[in-house]
């Protein structure tokens, strides 16, 4: 029996008034029990006499608060509400009515000739061979720089986010890029 | 049919002609309740000057809020409730420097000074004020010299009602075995020096090994 479940038991017994012995491995808390139940050798000790009078004079210089009250608040909900209803009702009342026209058949194309087949243009292979020699890297770099700046930039900026973060949290290490 | 005076009412009813403006029944419930809230504030605060403010204070925010009282609640389970929320901004305000010791308040004579029984409640209450936390000591409280149920409790406390019965099973437990050890302790030292034991705290659970 864990410390909750025996609270539970002895309570029951002791402190609620269910009927039945308290079990016997828990005889000290009855013996404490029944000894503190004994009202005549708890010690009272006296106030000064003066106590209560000053009490009193205190309570007769103030007033007690008075009990708050729902039916304000109740009344005030209840005209916001009346009123948004009638504003409502009014505006509807004051719309033109609206009546649905009847869709028109429009004509969608002017002219209604099939478009002719596209010819493409013929390739010009010999551009191909006017390129200098070793210059499909210089071209592949030129079209790859901008993103790989991007990528940079976009890594810095988590680096330094992952950091600022870091240096919050007390776990005492650094995720700085050395 | 004639009404009954302020003095045979219960507190819910006098709680009742007080939040409708009397004062005269206010005060009946001054009078039945002050040297208790007194006493649950004294043990809170372990001081006489701020266990008094305290319980004037408590009084006059009941009376403040007399309207809002729900019968639902024993008048009672309500006033404890304001004392205990005042103690508790009290405590964060300023910690107490000492705990209240039980008999030094005592107008009787004080027959426990040699008081070797176990079953002794005045020694148990000393103990209590010794070595148990001020929450298990406010709860014990509450249940044996206020004779509140765990409901009521609970809702002082503001906690759930398990936690109410743990924590009394807890206080009861650590009064048990404090209790036993002091006696063996105290047997040690009047065997050997005529001495009184002193009272073991929490901690010291080595010492009346070490004495035996």
């Amino acid at each position: 029996m864990n410390e909750v479940q025996s609270a539970n038991v002895v309570s029951a017994v002791l402190d609620e008034g269910y009927p039945g012995p308290v079990p016997p491995e828990f005889a000290e808390q009855e013996r404490v029990h029944a000894a503190l139940s004994n009202k005549r050798q708890l010690t009272w000790a006296k106030p000064s006499p003066e106590l209560g009078a000053r009490i009193m004079l205190r309570a007769s210089l103030v007033r007690p608060a008075a009990k708050p009250r729902r039916w304000p608040l109740a009344m005030a909900a209840g005209v916001a509400l009346a009123g948004g209803l009638s504003w409502l009702v009014v505006l509807q009342a004051s719309r033109p009515a609206i009546t649905p026209q009847p869709e028109q058949p429009q004509q969608r194309y002017a002219d209604a000739t099939p478009v002719r087949p596209v010819q493409s243009a013929p390739i010009d292979l010999s551009l191909l061979t006017r390129l200098p020699a070793r210059s499909e890297p210089t071209i592949v770099a030129s079209f790859e720089q901008p993103l790989m700046r991007e990528v940079q930039a976009l890594s810095e900026d988590t680096q330094r986010g992952i950091d600022v973060v870091m240096s919050r949290l007390p776990v005492g290490m650094s995720f700085a890029s050395k | 049919m004639e009404a009954k005076p302020a003095s045979m009412k219960t507190p819910e009813q006098l709680a009742a002609r007080a939040a409708e403006g009397s004062l005269e029944a206010f005060g009946e419930l001054v009078k039945r309740f002050e040297v208790r809230l007194f006493n649950f504030l004294l043990r809170r605060t372990g001081s006489r000057a701020d266990a008094e403010d305290l319980t004037q204070e408590a009084f006059i925010r009941a009376w403040e809020r007399i309207q809002r009282y729900e019968p639902r609640w024993r008048f009672s389970t309500w006033l404890f409730t304001i004392a205990a929320r005042l103690a508790v901004s009290h405590h964060r305000k300023r910690r107490p420097t000492l705990r209240w010791i039980e008999e030094e308040d005592s107008d009787a004579p004080t027959p426990f000074d040699r008081d070797d029984d176990i079953n002794s409640g005045a020694k148990l209450w000393r103990l209590a004020g010794k070595v148990l936390t001020p929450e298990q000591h406010t709860a014990l409280w509450l249940r044996y010299a206020e004779d509140m149920g765990i409901d009521e409790i609970a809702a002082v406390l503001k906690k759930s009602q398990v936690g109410v019965r743990v924590m009394l099973f807890r206080a009861r437990q650590l009064l048990a075995e404090q209790s036993q050890r002091e006696q063996e302790a105290s047997r040690v030292y009047d065997a050997k020096a005529g001495m009184r034991a002193p009272v073991l705290r929490r901690g010291d659970e080595g010492l009346a090994g070490s004495l035996s």
